[in-house]
């Protein structure tokens, strides 16, 4: 859809490119791409992304050196998790999403490509029950260790109770 | 030995708690623990509707809300097309800036006290602090937990003589700032606490997404108003304040530098304030469309994040809240192991975290 | 790393002492209590205070100054509030009646109305508008004959003054049952064989009945002395100087725009003889000393609605330019009102004793109190027939959250939006439905404003009283009769520790 119209700004002019050279070195692996709002979204494969976000560092013209967010988002079958990933000398960004299925939460850490990514993944993990593999501290962040909950997931629902009408019948 | 640091300690600043192993006086790891302060918001607002939600991220980073409302408020107008009045995205502005100036007074303060300058300096800070605040109470109504900012806008206009008032606070500034700075740069205590402890070089600091006046003390000048400019960032002239230092003293400079920076941003947006309206004409009660949107700003701690994605309903499907400080501190945490216990306090002090933010 | 200079023991020490004896004089800052604070606050966000409820005792005297955005939309300031109050307790006559205050055509314009009342009913923000324009049709539907009777009544106090009224739109009607109101002898002088002007030429009849107009334009007749059909008024008839020469001691221009009435299938003929223009239609008037301005309109330069010749008025579309026909009714309103002073040398009695001012809105508001809890998706939607029944036209008009009343009439919108759930409110669930008790828990709490934001009567409010703390939790829940106390909730609690 991109590739048709034509690029109007010298950002659009850059996502184009990553894109192109994405597409070429990870074709088979990309699920699917797409240029909205000036920013790049990429759908990964789960499988493919140690190789793929090492490279969005590595390469000479991507150089996405900084991670800004990651996260999760529970769509009811799977659970997508987002890298809002950052470079600096270009300042351009990208987006990659990851689905991961509820039955296998299992996905490749990439606190060896971006340091930065060890505390989010460890948040992530905690919040919607996910297994990083190769994370080198798997303890939970925010909860107590003994929380199984997975607070973030869809089925997991607030209970506020009525403390008011409990404490008016106190009073009573 | 191992030694609990906090989470009620008065150098941690909020529940932060770090486990200490220590060895002598020298730490040989440090493992620190996050959640005292754990509230959920990211839960709580996919149940609040779009409206509902800036006064909950008001007590997110409760030094600097405002900073916490835009990203917020930009997300959505970003997401439901809504274009926000000039003069409001200039009072926007002003807020903002005089609120990164109360939250590094804020920081100041206590940073001093942490090293042993205890009172004097603590006070000044936070009596700088007041009158700004005092401006902000004028303005919003509220002194800490604004709820100004909305979509579109802002909730209602400045009072009369707000303009007055700013600019004489934003011009009495400069000589409080550069009062702070003859008080405590020469202090001996001041020097050996902070210069040459808690180095991070530029890349490690970038490569574990630090980012804000941290970022920039390690000599990566990024900073989101200049490099990505949002609201009407990119009509003034400012400069972005960094050190090569990467120690605590160069995270001090830095804040300064960047007090003044935003003093001149204060002055420029006050010249140029037009009338107007302040809020577009928009309901409270929105649907925003299907799709996802990642906002950021340049929060006084560095940069805030809101990631909203809506399903098309009138509540947030997921609203991820990138914190500044969860990153800071993280990136700070790696210098601690071989420092001496002190040098740890100074250390976890100069990165500016509030528990509030890291934990939400 | 910055360069670590050279300096004397003791140096910094010395600065930091001097600073700390500079400011050793300074007013100290920080003991300031809140109630010392509150002369420099334009806006405080302290405690809650509900400025009156329907139910309750309070001194408050709501001042209904603030118009509801409806009415103040609406270019003939028709209170859609009122109306539609009294349309919930099926007052359909009260409710006419009022809706004649500011607009005599309710028939016609309810047929014919772009309603911008609707597009900014607050309650537009919740789920849909009230349907307004709507609701005013089934109103004149159901209008009993007597009232239409006794409404439509010259009054017997007569003026002994006549007033010629030119042109039988919107406008000239308006007029003439104002001004018949009033006492003066009115007579419409109308061009075409039938009165109704452009609402009866320009509207197809599917979409405005012919009997509605008809009906209406009966009405305004027994208001006058006569609507005298097929009279020109201008270079091929009557001149103003005739009618003021028949004892007519004031005129009222209604003539219209002169608008092109776009015919379907025929539209944009190129050979087609061209209209005359505004202009050249009004080009009688100068030599009558009455002046136009550069469109062609007639010039109304200083008093509203007085042309350049004394006793001469104009209104509706001849002085505004084409436009739709409530704006007509709002300027004639103005106009009847000129003409009175000008005749009266003062306002008469109509304008002061309406039913408006007989039938106060708290009087209305007494027996109903809307709900939120009633609306479904697509209620709100617009009833392209315009023919409702009873129930579901009381159950529209229900939905009205009567706004800028100043008092609360529990409509749980700031109970639903309060984002710490602090505010609970029961109302009852029989037909008074009345606030059975509304609660606001400070200890959840975080006066955040919003519910001040979102309240549509503008009861709440914030007050400058910050301190919630108390000894217990039960002692933090304030109740409806804490909530619309006028007093300070606590009297004196910080000067405690100043004096």
């Amino acid at each position: 859809m991109a590739e048709n119209t034509p690029p109007t700004t010298k950002n659009q002019t850059h996502l184009l490119e990553i894109e192109r050279l994405l597409k070429g070195a990870h074709g088979q692996s990309l699920v699917a791409t797409e240029i909205k709002n000036d920013e790049l979204f990429a759908d990964v494969a789960p499988v493919a992304v140690p190789d793929v976000m090492r490279w969005l560092r590595d390469d000479r013209s991507c150089r996405f050196d900084y991670i800004r967010c990651l996260c999760g988002v529970d769509y009811s079958d799977h659970v997508t998790v987002v890298y809002h990933l950052f470079a600096t000398k270009t300042k351009s960004k990208i987006t990659v999403r990851v689905e991961v299925s509820k039955e296998s939460p299992a996905i490749a850490s990439v606190t060896d490509v971006w340091a930065g990514a060890d505390w989010l993944e460890r948040e992530t993990a905690e919040m919607f029950g996910l297994v990083f593999d190769g994370h080198p501290d798997p303890r939970r962040l925010l909860l107590t260790e003994d929380n199984d909950a997975m607070p973030l997931r869809k089925d997991f629902k607030l209970d506020y109770g009525n403390e008011q009408s409990k404490v008016k019948r106190d009073n009573a | 030995m191992e030694l609990n640091l906090g989470p009620q300690h008065p150098a941690t600043h909020g529940v932060l708690r770090i486990v200490v192993t220590l060895d002598g006086e020298r730490v040989v790891k440090a493992v620190p623990h996050l959640g005292y302060l754990h509230r959920g918001v990211e839960k709580i607002v996919e149940d609040l509707e779009y409206f509902q939600i800036p006064p909950i991220l008001d007590r997110m980073d409760y030094v600097a809300n405002l900073n916490n409302e835009l990203s917020y408020v930009m997300a959505v107008e970003k997401l439901a097309g809504l274009k926000v009045p000039e003069r409001a995205e200039y009072v926007r502005v002003i807020l903002l800036e005089f609120n990164r100036i109360m939250s590094h007074f804020a920081w100041f303060g206590p940073f001093t006290n942490d090293l042993g300058l205890f009172g004097t300096a603590f006070l000044y800070g936070l009596r700088e602090r007041e009158y700004i605040q005092r401006l902000f109470e004028r303005t919003t109504g509220a002194r800490m937990h604004y709820n100004y900012f909305t979509y579109g806008g802002l909730r209602h206009d400045v009072p009369d003589g707000f303009v007055e008032e700013a600019s004489r606070l934003a011009n009495r500034l400069p000589a409080v700032i550069d009062e702070f700075e003859y008080m405590v740069e020469e202090n001996e205590v001041f020097r050996l606490r902070t210069i040459g402890i808690g180095p991070m070089d530029g890349q490690t600091a970038l490569n574990f997404g630090a980012s804000g006046p941290f970022l920039r003390a390690s000599g990566i000048p990024i900073d989101l108003r200049k490099d990505e400019p949002y609201s009407v960032y990119d009509r003034f002239d400012f400069k972005v304040c960094s050190a090569s230092g990467g120690d605590c003293f160069a995270r001090y400079k830095v804040r300064m530098d960047e007090m003044r920076e935003s003093v001149k941003i204060i002055q420029q947006a006050l010249e140029q304030m037009p009338d107007g309206p302040v809020r577009a004409k928009t309901t409270r009660h929105i649907k925003l469309p299907k799709g996802e949107v990642y906002m950021r700003t340049e929060h006084a701690r560095g940069e805030f994040g809101a990631y909203i994605v809506s399903d098309g309903g009138e509540r947030p499907y997921r609203l991820k809240l990138r914190s500044p400080s969860l990153s800071n501190l993280m990136a700070s945490c790696v210098l601690l192991p071989g420092m001496v216990l002190p040098d740890l306090i100074a250390t976890v002090a100069s990165v500016d975290i509030v528990l509030g933010c890291t934990d939400r | 790393m910055t360069a670590r200079r050279p300096l004397f023991f003791g140096t910094g020490i010395i600065r930091t002492f001097r600073v700390t004896v500079k400011h050793f004089f300074m007013k100290s800052l920080a003991v300031q209590y809140p109630h010392e604070r509150i002369p420099i606050a334009d806006v405080s966000r302290g405690m809650l205070r509900m400025k009156g409820a329907i139910d309750t005792d309070t001194n408050f005297a709501p001042s209904f100054t603030e118009m509801p955005p409806c009415q103040a939309r609406c270019p003939a300031n028709v209170d859609a509030r009122g109306y539609i109050g009294l349309i919930a307790q099926g007052r359909y006559d009260d409710a006419y009646e009022l809706h004649l205050e500011n607009n005599p055509l309710p028939g016609m314009i309810s047929r014919v109305c772009p309603h911008p009342c609707e597009r900014l009913c607050r309650r537009g923000e919740e789920d849909a508008p009230v349907t307004i324009c709507d609701l005013k049709g089934f109103m004149f539907d159901h209008v009993s004959a007597g009232r239409r009777q006794k409404v439509f009544s010259r009054p017997k106090i007569r003026k002994d003054k006549k007033v010629a009224v030119v042109g039988a739109g919107p406008a000239g009607l308006s007029v003439a049952f104002w001004l018949g109101k009033c006492g003066y002898d009115v007579v419409i002088f109308e061009k075409l064989a039938t009165a109704g002007g452009a609402l009866r030429a320009a509207i197809a009849p599917s979409r405005l009945p012919v009997d509605i107009i008809d009906q209406e334009v009966d009405d305004v007749r027994k208001m006058c002395e006569a609507i005298r059909t097929n009279t020109s008024v201008g270079p091929d008839g009557l001149s103003l100087d005739d009618l003021f020469a028949k004892d007519f001691e004031a005129v009222f221009l209604g003539i219209g725009a002169h608008r092109k009435i776009p015919v379907k299938g025929q539209a944009k003929a190129a050979d087609a003889p061209a209209e005359p223009s505004r202009a050249e239609k009004n080009a009688w008037l100068p030599a009558q000393g009455v002046n136009l301005d550069e469109q062609g309109n007639i010039a109304t330069p200083d008093v509203p609605n007085l042309t350049s010749r004394p006793g001469v008025f104009a209104g509706g579309e001849a002085i505004l330019g084409p436009g739709v026909a409530i704006s007509s009714i709002g300027c004639a309103r103005r106009a009847a009102q000129a003409i009175d002073n000008y005749l009266n040398g003062g306002p008469s009695d109509y304008w002061t004793t309406g039913f408006s001012k007989q039938d106060t809105i708290k009087n209305r508001y007494d027996e109903f109190t809307p709900r939120l809890a009633k609306a479904k998706p697509g209620e709100g939607v617009l009833n392209p027939v315009h023919q409702m029944t009873e129930k579901v036209a009381i159950e529209q008009a229900e939905r009205c959250l009567s706004c800028m009343t100043e008092e609360c009439i529990g409509c749980h919108i700031c109970e639903k939006y309060c984002p710490p759930q602090a505010i609970s409110i029961v109302t009852s669930q029989d037909k008074s439905r009345r606030i059975d008790s509304y609660v606001v828990d400070y200890g959840k709490c975080q006066l955040c404003e919003t519910c001040v934001d979102v309240c549509p009567t503008r009861t709440l409010t914030h007050t400058p009283e910050f301190e919630t703390a108390d000894y217990g939790h039960t002692d933090m829940i304030y109740d409806k009769d804490k909530m619309t106390r006028n007093k300070p909730l606590r009297v004196d609690i910080y000067a405690k520790g100043n004096k």
